[in-house]
């Protein structure tokens, strides 16, 4: 039985005591942390209260207590009013997608730390810095043409050096490589399948600029570098992967960057389905089973019901798998989660991929 | 027809004989054809490797519908109208329908009404009588349960963390032990055990000859402890408190226990608390019987565990005797009894003199697995320094450099699920800091299984006050081991950055009860900004929250609302609930449960 709350300009509202919530939902992912949560609340449709209206200058903060605990934390979107109001909110990493990598000048730039920072002070955002950022730049130059937003300079950053970034429960922006040790055991009925080779890859080849025609400064010369992985389970599958946008490198740089999302990825099969799970069937390494609102994306399980190419469940046989996304409904006996590597499927779920997300543009200025 | 003491009532309408006062109609209830509905179950299917049969678990009932037919009788159609109107007045209403038994023992039902319907039915012979009648069919949609007609309040009695030891069991003077069941465990010899104690040098072990009882797989034996020949002075009240650690200690009773006074002579006495220790033992308090001398003392220890082999009949050690007086302690644990067959919920009230400061409330029905959840107390190694500010009157030094304090609980005191760890701490030099409790199951001196770690956010202090603080959730225990295992849990609590942080009280509360209620109420003398009383209110179709409240007037003209840092439900379980409570800035605060004891439909109080 968790709470939403609203902080509105440094106060607080426990959204229960102004009308009734219902079918509160939220998720986590890797990356980004909180994603998104929903309810229903039964408010009459011609008010609007103060606990969803913004003040000037501030967003509504939204966060959800279980207990003692908080379990999410984030900002209110659009309310939708109607016989009952549908209520939504996105968590902190959506206001990097509408907030500008800029310096204090403010001109656009590639600094990780500084665009950060800058974009923090400027909106007024409660989030904490965990890690340390780079403070040098992730293109050719500190300075980029094109004014890019947060979101895109980090998943650009991130990529770079093999990890992923998320803002938690407690507004704090994380860095981490993705995890190698599990933490919890799955324990339920369903067998795991990796069949999908969506992003099976065991080669990447870097296309990058070598050479830059010192008069106009436009790029001359371009290389080609190659990183790959002995273990190929599945036969050789190779990439290319374009970081000519970042300007002039050398290719030990180049091969860096393609080695470091070969780790991201792995030379693995991806899965096509999530899994529902029961409380019970996540348990800690000590057989404790964890309540399911707090599993998060980023835990990492150990599943021991694997099955293999014909379907049989090996026994003896145990796959780690850590998780992208979790999705909990207040009160719900079940979690539904999906596995990193969960490649589209669904019609919904290919449309969003084909989409182009932003992409960071690191020509230098 | 009336008979005896029969009543029903729909609010304050007389069911069983109304008349219309001026009008001319009587009005009574049909006793044919009721039905007082059932409450409606809420079952879950759950999953399970069993080959055969699901097990099913009720999670919660729903409402209940109370059908019966109304009469109304008058000579005239004016009459008839009259009383249809006293009825409908009830309609779609929130109301109660009390019923009393005939007897005049019976108590009283009273069941919740949430809304009323009532249905004309038309019979054209009754029209035209001489004396006319209409017949009304009556629905009521009900919460559940019965419940008994007036509210019980419990109070707080809280006994002290210390004890005036009378008899520290270093000799067997004045014990005896004799056997109940089987009568083979005669003749059962007593002797020191110092290898095994709670204060002392040794405990007293009763060690029974022969073997228990076994049948269809269980095995039980039964003993009478006595101790005669003391002389303590309860004069100033308090409570008689000893030690005990059964053998098995999987299933145990101490029962029947009995106090002699010089006043009284031998009184039965019932376990006002049991809390687990380190040691093993679970200390047992009992409220003195009367304000005289206190001459003997004698229980039985009942003992059971499941076992298909015949084993030795299950000792018993004895140790620490003596009283203790009420407690002053910043937090507390109290144990109530709730009468009722069905759960309900409970309201609490929280009072001290000043301001309450944080607020923490947990109740749990009482598993008999001696849970609380401050560990402080259970402390094995750590560097105290005297601190007037702290509730434990002292404080630990957790270093960033250096060895951080250790605590040892037994394990089989925490149900295996995910708990909240609250911490209370200040800090000396202003520098951000982690707080880290790392936990590991620990079999005699080895550790066992992984461990299990949880670390709090990066966070500064502005003061040098104690502030309760989220260190956030951690799976308990570390690995999960059976309920009559003697492995302990040890817990190490460390802070990191570059200053030290001390600690004051370090708390785990299970986040599958839900049940924690936690308020900030200020410190320092009562106030408008500063609550000395806290009201946490039960949940009911007026407020479906429940509320929280703060004020200063025990007669509530000055509560107000209190944002909780944590809404708990305290569902009232029938039988023994225990509750703590930790108020920082109040020692000895009183605690009160008001809660209407819940039927299922018929009232037995």
């Amino acid at each position: 039985m968790a709470d939403v709350v609203t902080i509105v300009n440094g106060r607080t509202y426990v959204l229960d005591d102004i009308a009734h919530v219902s079918d509160l939902t939220w998720s986590h992912g890797w990356p980004y942390g909180c994603l998104e949560t929903s309810w229903s609340m039964d408010l009459p449709p011609n008010t609007y209260p103060s606990a969803l209206m913004p003040a000037p200058n501030h967003d509504v903060r939204v966060e959800i207590w279980d207990g003692p605990i908080r379990v999410w934390c984030g900002y209110l979107t659009e309310p939708n009013p109607g016989e009952t109001w549908g209520l939504h909110a996105v968590g902190w990493y959506g206001a990097f997608a509408s907030l500008l990598a800029l310096d204090a000048t403010p001109t656009p730039t590639a600094i990780p730390s500084t665009a950060v920072t800058q974009a923090i002070t400027r909106a007024g955002l409660p989030i904490v810095v965990g890690s340390t950022l780079s403070t040098t730049s992730i293109a050719a130059a500190d300075k980029t043409i094109t004014a890019n937003y947060v979101l895109p300079l980090l998943d650009a950053y991130a990529e770079q050096i093999g990890q992923r970034w998320m803002i938690d429960a407690d507004y704090t922006l994380t860095f981490a490589a993705d995890p190698t040790t599990p933490t919890l055991v799955l324990d339920n009925d369903e067998a795991l399948r990796g069949t999908a080779d969506d992003s099976y890859v065991t080669d990447v080849y870097p296309r990058f600029v070598s050479s830059v025609d010192m008069t106009t400064g436009e790029p001359d010369g371009w290389g080609l570098g190659h990183v790959g992985t002995t273990s190929q389970p599945a036969g050789r599958r190779e990439r290319a992967m374009d970081v000519t946008e970042l300007g002039q490198m050398l290719q030990a740089t180049a091969e860096g960057y393609a080695q470091s999302q070969l780790d991201l990825n792995d030379a693995r099969k991806g899965y096509t389905t999530g899994l529902e799970v029961r409380y019970g069937d996540l348990k800690t390494l000590g057989g404790v089973p964890r309540r399911l609102g707090l599993v998060k994306g980023r835990d990492m399980f150990r599943s021991f019901n694997v099955a293999d190419v014909s379907g049989q469940v090996q026994l003896g046989l145990s796959v780690d798998v850590a998780l992208s996304k979790t999705v909990y409904r207040d009160g719900d006996s079940t979690l539904r989660i999906e596995p990193l590597g969960l490649a589209p499927r669904t019609f919904v779920d290919v449309l969003r991929a084909q989409k182009p997300a932003q992409r960071f543009d690191g020509t230098a200025a | 027809m009336a008979v005896g003491a029969l009543r029903l009532d729909l609010g304050d309408l007389d069911l069983v004989s109304a008349d219309g006062g001026y009008s001319t109609y009587s009005l009574h209830a049909l006793g044919e054809g009721v039905d007082f509905g059932e409450p409606q179950p809420i079952d879950v299917t759950l999953a399970s490797l069993m080959v055969d049969g699901s097990p099913t678990e009720t999670t919660r009932h729903d409402n209940r519908t109370i059908v019966f037919r109304v009469e109304v009788v008058s000579p005239d159609g004016q009459g008839l109208a009259d009383g249809e109107a006293a009825l409908v007045a009830f309609e779609g209403a929130r109301t109660t329908l009390a019923w009393t038994p005939s007897d005049g023992y019976g108590p009283t039902s009273v069941f919740r009404v949430e809304t009323v319907h009532v249905k004309f039915l038309f019979n054209d012979f009754d029209e035209i009588r001489t004396v006319k009648r209409r017949t009304f069919q009556v629905t009521l949609t009900c919460l559940p349960f019965a419940r008994s007609a007036t509210t019980t309040t419990v109070g707080a009695e809280f006994v002290a963390a210390a004890t005036v030891i009378s008899d520290d069991c270093e000799a067997t003077t004045g014990w005896s032990a004799s056997a109940i069941f089987p009568a083979t465990q005669d003749p059962i010899a007593v002797a020191v055990d110092s290898s095994v104690f709670a204060t002392g040098t040794g405990a007293l072990r009763f060690t029974p000859a022969g073997s228990a009882s076994t049948t269809y797989g269980v095995a039980t034996a039964r003993f009478r402890v006595t101790r005669t020949g003391l002389s303590i002075n309860a004069a100033g009240g308090g409570y008689f408190v000893l030690r005990v650690r059964p053998e098995w200690t999987l299933s145990t009773g101490i029962m029947d226990a009995y106090l002699t006074t010089s006043a009284g002579g031998r009184q039965s006495v019932s376990v006002l608390v049991g809390e687990a220790d380190a040691s093993g033992f679970l200390r047992l308090s009992f409220a003195v019987p009367d304000t005289s001398t206190i001459t003997a003392f004698d229980f039985v220890a009942a003992q059971s565990v499941e076992t298909l082999s015949v084993l030795p009949a299950p000792k018993v050690w004895v140790d620490s005797l003596g009283l203790a007086g009420n407690s002053s302690a910043n937090q507390n644990v109290m144990a109530f009894d709730v009468a009722g067959s069905m759960r309900c919920e409970g309201s609490f009230q929280v009072s001290a003199p000043a301001g309450l400061g944080d607020v923490l409330l947990y109740t749990v029905p009482d598993l008999g697995d001696g849970f609380r959840p401050d560990l402080r107390r259970l402390m094995a190694t750590g560097a105290t320094t005297a601190d007037t500010a702290a509730i434990n009157g002292s404080r630990v030094a957790l270093t960033a450099s250096g060895t951080p304090p250790t605590f040892s609980a037994p394990a089989s005191m925490f149900r295996p699920g995910s708990y909240a760890v609250l911490a209370r701490v200040k800090r000396i030099v202003s520098n951000p800091t982690t707080l880290t409790l790392t936990a590991q199951t620990k079999s005699g001196a080895s550790g066992i299984g992984p461990l299990s770690t949880v670390a709090s956010p990066s966070f500064s202090l502005a003061d040098t006050d104690y502030h309760l603080m989220r260190v956030g959730v951690i799976e308990l225990p570390p690995l999960v081991v059976d309920r009559a295992s003697n492995a302990t849990v040890l817990f190490t609590f460390s802070c990191a950055g570059s200053t030290d942080y001390h600690l004051d009280e370090l708390l785990v509360f299970p986040l599958e009860d839900h049940a924690l209620t936690w308020v900030s109420c200020g410190t320092g003398a009562a106030s408008a900004t500063v609550a000395s009383r806290l009201w946490v209110d039960e949940p009911s179709p007026s407020r479906p929250r429940g509320a929280r409240l703060i004020g200063n007037d025990v007669g509530r003209l000055d509560a107000r609302y209190a944002l909780p840092l944590s809404a708990g439900r305290h569902v009232l379980k029938p039988g023994r609930m225990l509750a703590y409570l930790l108020t920082s800035a109040a020692g000895g605060a009183d605690l009160q449960a008001t809660y209407t004891a819940a039927w299922h439909s018929n009232a037995g109080a």
